[in-house]
């Protein structure tokens, strides 16, 4: 396994595309925070009483920003973020491709089940090094005494769930342009459209399943959120550790298909 | 030692037959020459003995048991173009490799570079060689760690005349050590030069396999010439089994399988049969002619 992760760490070693996009997730992960707390605690919210007098208050005071509170706040925001860290592993496999160094690796003596398994344990190095980056914006904007949460842990799977989707979705489409032209346009418009059409069909259990909604469910909105909307947030509270489930199923079938098809795959 | 058999293999892209029932095998020291056109399955066949490809029947062994990465990591391969991280350096791109297949040292790295020709560019990134500079790194990639078989697919592309000499001297100089090669070609004069046994594919199909000058053996003419040709045609065709017969300008021209090619013998029966030859002569096609006929062109 030490192996595997050398001759991965040996070919990022000197590429600077893969440094400098690391260094914009990075600052993108601790910068995004930062901005929303400046917002956060800049505005004031106003809010009419039952007789209809205004009122300004500031419903939400620190509690978002206060320890374990944070977590789920910045694992939240920072959950937005998470496709741009996705261009990057997208890019990463589809020069494997562009190189023809795949075909090479596996001339050389690595087995295609060696090759998947160096990248599985780049992606789970990479999300570490994320989960890091996390925490340390996290810290940089937490208030009150230091607690730790299982958040972190969610927000991990949550990153090599959908770390693992683009990956895998460069590793069978090859070229970085179409595998990152098809997981934006899936996420940005895809998904979303197939979760209003199953909600509005009554279908809410199926949208649960669906590829990136399975992890999304496992991070909760702010608790202010439950001012908004309290049922809503109450049954997404209790779904998560079904969500946790769901995500680990869903990475142990794609993992398992592409270990599968990929022995029998031509290069 | 047998190092490769491969046995009844079989690939095709969709309605595409790239590979019919291909068999053959390469022994320990052998200078293997793969020849066919474009489009002949040559890489296709190197692929799948190197397991990017995945045949559709047939199997293949190396080193006489069924192929598997440990097999792959003693063989050197440069398949196709010259493949490497383009921003890794010269040195790392080897170190890289060193890293997969586990064959040698460090200072085997540095020996391999200078073998090429390439020790005062190794720190440089891959991508500002040149295709030539490409080649050689290939080649030297491939003999990192003293593999124990060298398979190289067109690896005079892109070099120089001088280039394309020294790496024929280079495989010469790999066979003395004992290295099996493997090397697929459309230049012919090159398979000619360096190689011990071929195989000739065409559209997938094997049409002759076997060593180099058993091969251009069958290419033997017997040029024969008296002053009754008519007799001579007739006595030929009905004293020896013969491949062919042919009258071309007052010369009868025969084609006899190689252990029945002995003149003098020849000389010496038509005398006794009567007929004195005023011309007698061996031709050997070039294995450019054996190959232009056997694939029809």
């Amino acid at each position: 396994m030490l192996r595997l992760l050398q001759i991965e760490w040996l070919k990022v070693r000197t590429y600077k595309p893969f440094w400098i996009l690391l260094l914009i997730n990075v600052i993108a992960f601790i910068g995004f925070m930062q901005i929303i707390a400046q917002i956060f605690f800049s505005v004031e919210i106003s809010k009419s009483d039952e007789k209809g007098k205004l009122e300004v208050i500031r419903p939400f005071m620190e509690g978002p920003f206060l320890y374990p509170a944070i977590w789920a706040t910045s694992a939240f925001f920072t959950s937005f973020l998470v496709p741009l860290c996705a261009i990057l592993l997208i890019l990463n496999v589809c020069n494997e491709w562009n190189t023809r160094m795949l075909r090479q690796q596996v001339i050389e003596g690595m087995s295609r089940s060696e090759f998947l398994l160096a990248k599985l344990l780049g992606l789970v190095v990479f999300t570490l090094l994320m989960s890091i980056f996390f925490v340390i914006s996290t810290l940089l904007v937490g208030k009150g005494s230091f607690e730790l949460s299982n958040v972190v842990f969610n927000f991990a799977l949550l990153m090599f769930s959908q770390f693992s989707l683009a990956f895998l979705l460069g590793l069978w489409l090859k070229r970085s342009v179409i595998a990152l032209a098809v997981f934006l346009a899936y996420m940005l418009i895809a998904e979303p459209l197939l979760v209003w059409f199953l909600k509005t069909n009554n279908l809410t259990q199926i949208v649960n399943f669906l590829p990136l909604e399975v992890s999304d469910r496992i991070i909760l909105p702010p608790e202010i959120f439950q001012f908004f909307s309290p049922e809503e947030y109450k049954a997404r509270k209790e779904a998560v550790p079904q969500q946790i489930i769901f995500t680990i199923l869903e990475l142990i079938v794609l993992w398992g298909i592409t270990f599968g098809g990929f022995r029998k795959k031509d290069l | 030692m047998q190092i490769l058999e491969v046995e009844h293999l079989s690939k095709n892209y969709g309605r595409i037959q790239a590979l019919q029932g291909v068999s053959f095998e390469v022994k320990e020291g052998e200078i293997f020459g793969l020849l066919g056109p474009n489009g002949s399955g040559k890489t296709t066949l190197l692929g799948i003995v190197t397991s990017i490809l995945k045949a559709n029947k047939g199997t293949f062994s190396w080193f006489g048991v069924r192929a598997n990465t440990h097999s792959f990591k003693q063989i050197g391969t440069i398949l196709e173009t010259p493949n490497f991280y383009p921003h890794l350096s010269g040195y790392d791109n080897l170190a890289l490799r060193q890293k997969i297949h586990q064959r040698g040292s460090k200072n085997d790295i540095v020996e391999v570079l200078r073998l090429v020709g390439l020790s005062e560019r190794a720190k440089s990134p891959a991508k500002t060689y040149s295709l030539g500079m490409k080649q050689r790194l290939a080649i030297a990639a491939a003999l990192l760690g003293n593999p124990k078989v060298l398979i190289l697919d067109e690896p005079t592309n892109g070099l120089d005349p001088v280039g394309i000499a020294e790496i024929r001297n280079l495989i010469l100089e790999l066979r003395q050590r004992g290295l099996t090669i493997i090397l697929a070609s459309h230049l012919l004069d090159e398979v000619e030069k360096v190689c011990t046994h071929t195989a000739i594919l065409k559209k997938g199909e094997l049409l002759a396999c076997g060593k180099v000058e058993e091969i251009l053996s069958k290419g033997i003419t017997i040029e024969l010439a008296s002053e009754s040709l008519e007799k001579l045609h007739d006595f030929l065709q009905n004293r020896f089994p013969l491949v062919s017969i042919s009258k071309e300008n007052e010369v009868i021209k025969i084609q006899m399988s190689e252990n029945q090619v002995d003149l003098a013998e020849l000389n010496r029966i038509c005398f006794e049969a009567g007929i004195t030859l005023h011309h007698l002569a061996k031709r050997r096609k070039s294995l450019e002619s054996v190959f232009l006929e056997l694939t029809d062109n």
